[in-house]
């Protein structure tokens, strides 16, 4: 899952784009198996096998996935200050759950040291490697790389674009259309909305 | 996915909707290429069809991959996770998969928008293992690998596609530079693209170690990433 991880833009664009992820561990049966895992790790992964052979690992995903609280939760903000604010509720709440931010590292660190944190672990995107004559253009995949799973088709903007441009469809209606394909509500509707008016322009 | 030529009245309004753009008119119709299809059912979802005429078709063995890759809530049957990869470092401060002195990188191959073969995810998946990796052993690539020391893929998914997978390893933090020349060189081999993130555990007072790295061996590396800020509980000290 690194979803979030390779939003293209200026700095300027990018300064409206903090995502926070409250997650707990990928592990279904949380503290519990990761210490078996760790201690016993013959013993977990025949235990594991078998749970999935008989299906009951998928019952219990199935279960969770239909209780409101979702492995993975959190908002998008486009400031720093909101940012800032919800990090130092989270930091108040002690869940113990992991929050990671994606974001401008400059912006985020600054936030972090307002609450008196520092970062534990960090991930660096190093750019997109090999054929990228593929890609489609910067100006869609800055649009694009806010849903990380490109449930968003580049096509998908280059049409609503012009439709925003032939006065079809407002820039709302376009933004609505093309976050609802991204899954996870992490596209960034104001910052996409920007992007979208320029692109129509 | 396939288009039912039988309902379809020709409106297009579904074409636009595929991230890999294999939608395409034929004569008065739409039809999906099924070879291209990566089953990632975008296009049935968005729910545009005004006479439902886009259809699944029935997915078995090993083209189930495709939509097991590319359809961002589907579980994978031998992980028994969801998405295309694990938590990585987001969850680093409970499970501690990254620690000091190691580097982690994820390969997200295919991404963004392209799609990729299997057989060009194993060309990657070689040359890093050459350097000397170590697979994430929860991530759903890596249990379709035949074998984990030289990263080879099972000889029956290789012609399969899917929209996105990703390959999940670390290393001794000595070899980062030879693992990214290594994903330089591999890169001119493959016929996708794929975008590649760096982690590491940070210092007490918060600074990467790896940022000097990459700095020093002149390697590029966006403003904006992902920080875990260190509010999980760990397991373990």
């Amino acid at each position: 899952m690194t979803h979030t991880l390779h939003r293209q833009g200026n700095i300027e664009s990018l300064k409206e784009d903090y995502i926070v992820l409250v997650l707990g561990t990928d592990i279904p049966f949380g503290a519990y198996r990761m210490r078996m895992r760790r201690k016993f790790p013959g013993i977990y992964e025949i235990a594991k096998k078998a749970l999935l052979d008989l299906g009951i690992l998928n019952m219990l995903r199935t279960i969770k996935r239909m209780r409101p609280r979702r492995l993975c939760q959190g908002p998008v903000f486009s400031n720093k200050k909101e940012l800032a604010a919800y990090l130092k509720e989270l930091k108040e709440k002690a869940t113990g759950k992991s929050v990671v931010v994606s974001g401008l590292f400059e912006e985020v660190n600054d936030c972090l040291k307002e609450i008196n944190l520092t970062p534990h672990t960090v991930q660096f995107s190093l750019g997109i490697f090999g054929k990228k004559e593929l890609l489609a253009r910067d100006e869609i995949l800055e649009i694009t790389t806010m849903c990380g799973h490109h449930m968003i088709s580049p096509r998908l903007v280059e049409k609503l674009a012009g439709d925003i441009k032939n006065a079809k469809i407002s820039s709302e209606q376009a933004i609505r259309v093309m976050s609802r394909q991204c899954v996870c509500s992490v596209c960034n509707e104001p910052r996409a909305r920007k992007l979208i008016e320029a692109l129509a322009k | 996915m396939r288009v039912n030529s039988k309902k379809c009245i020709g409106c297009m309004e579904c074409i636009p909707y595929c991230p890999v753009g294999v939608i395409v008119p034929e004569g008065d119709k739409c039809m999906i290429d099924e070879d291209r299809c990566l089953e990632c059912y975008v296009c049935l979802k968005a729910d545009v069809c005004p006479v439902d005429a886009l259809e699944k078709v029935p997915l078995k063995w090993p083209r189930i991959l495709r939509h097991q890759f590319s359809s961002v809530a589907m579980i994978h049957k031998a992980t028994g996770i969801d998405g295309r990869g694990t938590a990585e470092m987001k969850t680093n401060d409970v499970t501690g998969r990254y620690r000091h002195g190691e580097v982690g990188f994820t390969i997200d191959v295919g991404r963004p928008g392209v799609g990729t073969s299997f057989q060009d995810v194993e060309k990657i998946s070689m040359a890093v293992a050459k350097v000397g990796v170590e697979f994430e052993r929860m991530n759903p690539v890596t249990k379709l690998m035949a074998d984990k020391s030289t990263g080879e893929l099972r000889d029956d998914i290789k012609t399969e596609r899917v929209l996105s997978c990703i390959l999940e390893f670390k290393t001794e933090d000595t070899k980062t530079v030879s693992v990214i020349n290594a994903l330089r060189d591999v890169s001119r081999s493959v016929n996708t693209v794929f975008s590649v993130g760096c982690i590491c555990r940070c210092r007490p007072d918060g600074t990467p170690p790896v940022k000097g790295v990459l700095d020093k061996a002149g390697i590029f590396y966006r403003p904006n990433g992902k920080t875990n800020i260190g509010l999980g509980r760990p397991l373990a000290p």
